[in-house]
């Protein structure tokens, strides 16, 4: 398992390495340079740009600044941001927490609701529950977050059960998490429901049925076989929440790195929002890995490979 | 019952899609077209009975249409002259496929007088003009860029698995790095290549442009591997023995037998790529006021005024919902018919 995990994780570093390529090159597709702010400033004379440019390295080859610049991101210096005046350190240190908080809160949530949609639903095929869930999962799943999130604003604002923007309290947690728990949930909850019935069908089922096995130990075997795909599925989900939560993060006023990638786009504070991208898209393949390993762990024919 | 189901839903995407098509004739007005006096008005109520004689003329709104007060109900008595509805008045002059035209479905005998099915946004715009062009924006990104994506992944998939070799690595490599990467991320990264404010068609092609990007990876993958199992196909070797050349073979006998996947494929990249300029326009960094489309739509469905004193800036959302809803429900229809459940269970 552990040598598994080695070998997993050695993988996606060539998936990183061109990430940062990716994102070095859209540094130099944004017209002008980190400094070009700055000479438009009449307080700041050309010469002290020209120092800066050479402190930061801006005049030396290419291959030089991004080794400079991926230096400066590893040590967790993300520039500075022009726009709002601090270092963009401050500002992401500020927000990541508040995403990863966000997204695990939601995933967890999208799971339990999938597990309970998708056995009542795989349990009753054919019958009326099944049916419920399969409209409510299908409802959900035509709910993407910018929709889920209109609803729950609306419902919010309706009930005047929980408040609607800010993060001070948990109770600011829930909505935005059901929010973004809402369409992986309906996604994950079909994918168990129809893995389950295939599984339901294998002859071991069957054998177990026929020895009398009660039915809560038959599921039990069941939904271990079944989850493999789930679990996979998962880990997927777990990347497309990270993206989702910029919606509801926007939505919400959740402070996390997603609405700081998207107000930072806005008030073309563009490096920092391509070092937020970085470290964003860090976050995802870090939980695609986390995904693999979840499989690996559940499955042991996985790790054999 | 479920078939009934399949053939609304896919009837409901046909609709909305002929819609988008003829859009500047149902649209009565152009989407920034403003009616400054009538900012946040209500539906118009179109009467379709004579309060006095109760028969059916023609139908008729008032001039004064009711004014919202704060809490937007409406009040019940309207005033002003009579002004009768017209079918195929000449109004704003377009072009649909390559025919200028002035006519307009339905519209006033005066052009400066609203009628607003829907009701009108914050400058007293015609919202049921604007959905309309906002559907149709997102609709032809939604079928550009699934065109352009399925054109390229095709195009490659067919050159990997046909060509084997070299090719078929470096392509498959390229393909693998496409779908690790994290999508909305990036396409926000590559979002801030372009300038904040672009022309509604300058941001359309950077939308295919950008959807098709991350989408070529999939319909490459499966495309290849289909490519590569019908390739040792007998009827594949006759057609060679008999001469045929490779361009001959993979366009009547290899390309046909995709096309089932392409079309599954469609169905679910669609909804995936409107969704995608919702989102972006949603977030303010897509198509910028005062263009028009779905997403850009819903930023007015998000305010608690709109919830609690103008409900028809919701109507949009209701429209993304339903669009995505039969979207699903045709493409899971079209993946996996419905199961049957094992008889011992």
């Amino acid at each position: 398992m552990i040598r598994f995990a080695w070998r997993r994780a050695l993988e996606s570093i060539p998936v990183l390495i061109v990430l940062s390529f990716i994102v070095f090159g859209l540094f130099k597709l944004v017209p002008g340079d980190y400094l070009s702010e700055m000479e438009l400033n009449p307080t700041i004379s050309s010469e002290t740009v020209e120092k800066l440019r050479h402190d930061y390295g801006l005049d030396r080859s290419l291959p030089v600044q991004y080794w400079l610049w991926l230096k400066q991101i590893v040590k967790g210096d993300f520039g500075y941001s022009f726009a709002q005046r601090r270092p963009a350190s401050d500002l992401v240190m500020e927000r990541v927490g508040g995403t990863l908080v966000l997204t695990a809160s939601a995933f967890a949530l999208a799971l339990f609701l999938a597990l309970i949609l998708g056995l009542i639903s795989a349990l009753n095929v054919g019958r009326w529950p099944d049916g419920l869930s399969l409209w409510l999962s299908l409802t959900g799943l035509s709910l993407p977050t910018v929709l889920a999130s209109i609803g729950c604003l609306y419902f919010a604002y309706w009930t005047g059960w929980l408040p609607v923007g800010g993060a001070d309290t948990w109770r600011h947690l829930i909505l935005p998490s059901i929010t973004l728990a809402i369409p992986s949930a309906a996604f994950l909850a079909r994918t168990l429901r129809l893995e389950l019935i295939d599984t339901l069908g294998q002859p071991y089922v069957r054998a177990a049925v026929a020895k009398g096995l009660p039915e809560w130990r038959v599921v039990w075997h069941a939904l271990r076989n079944a989850a493999n795909p789930v679990i996979s599925l998962a880990g997927v989900t777990l990347g497309g929440l990270l993206s989702g939560a910029v919606v509801v993060e926007k939505v919400f006023g959740w402070p996390g790195l997603g609405s700081l990638i998207v107000d930072s786009l806005l008030m073309r504070d563009l490096y920092v929002a391509l070092n937020c991208v970085l470290l964003a898209s860090f976050f995802v393949i870090v939980a695609n890995l986390f995904a693999d390993l979840l499989l690996a762990l559940n499955d042991p024919r996985v790790r054999g490979r | 019952m479920r078939r009934y189901l399949l053939y609304l839903a896919a009837g409901i995407l046909l609709a909305l899609c002929l819609a988008a098509l003829v859009t500047p004739f149902l649209a009565p007005y152009s989407p920034k077209q403003q009616f400054r006096e009538f900012s946040h008005s209500p539906p118009t109520r179109v009467h379709f009975l004579d309060p006095e004689s109760g028969l059916p003329p023609r139908p008729f709104v008032y001039t004064n249409p009711e004014v919202s007060d704060s809490k937007g109900s409406t009040s019940s008595e309207s005033t002003g002259d009579r002004v009768t509805v017209r079918f195929f008045v000449k109004g704003v002059p377009f072009r649909i496929l390559g025919v200028n035209s002035g006519t307009h479905l339905f519209g006033l005998e005066d052009p400066d007088q609203p009628v607003f099915l829907l009701g009108s946004d914050s400058l007293g715009r015609d919202l049921f003009s604007r959905i309309l062009y906002g559907l149709r924006f997102s609709l032809v990104v939604g079928l550009l860029s699934i065109a352009v994506t399925v054109l390229i992944g095709t195009f490659s998939g067919t050159l990997a698995g046909w060509r084997g070799g070299w090719a078929d690595r470096v392509i498959m490599r390229i393909c693998d790095l496409f779908l690790s990467l994290p999508g909305l991320f990036l396409i926000l990264g590559i979002r801030a290549v372009f300038p904040l404010r672009m022309s509604a068609s300058n941001t359309l092609w950077m939308m295919v442009f950008i959807f098709a990007l991350f989408g070529w990876g999939v319909v490459t993958r499966v495309v290849r591997g289909q490519v590569l199992s019908l390739k040792q196909r007998d009827y594949v070797l006759a057609a060679r023995t008999m001469g045929a050349s490779d361009w001959y073979i993979v366009i009547r006998h290899i390309l046909p037998f995709t096309s089932n996947y392409l079309r599954v494929q469609c169905t679910l990249f669609v909804p995936l790529f409107i969704l995608g300029e919702i989102t972006m326009s949603f977030l303010g960094v897509g198509v910028q006021e005062p263009d028009v489309s779905l997403g850009n739509l819903l930023i007015a469905a998000r305010s608690i005024s709109a919830m609690t004193q103008h409900p028809w800036e919701m109507v949009p959302a209701l429209l993304v919902f339903v669009l995505v809803f039969c979207f699903n429900f045709v493409g899971d229809e079209l993946k996996a018919p419905g199961r049957v459940r094992p008889q011992w269970w």
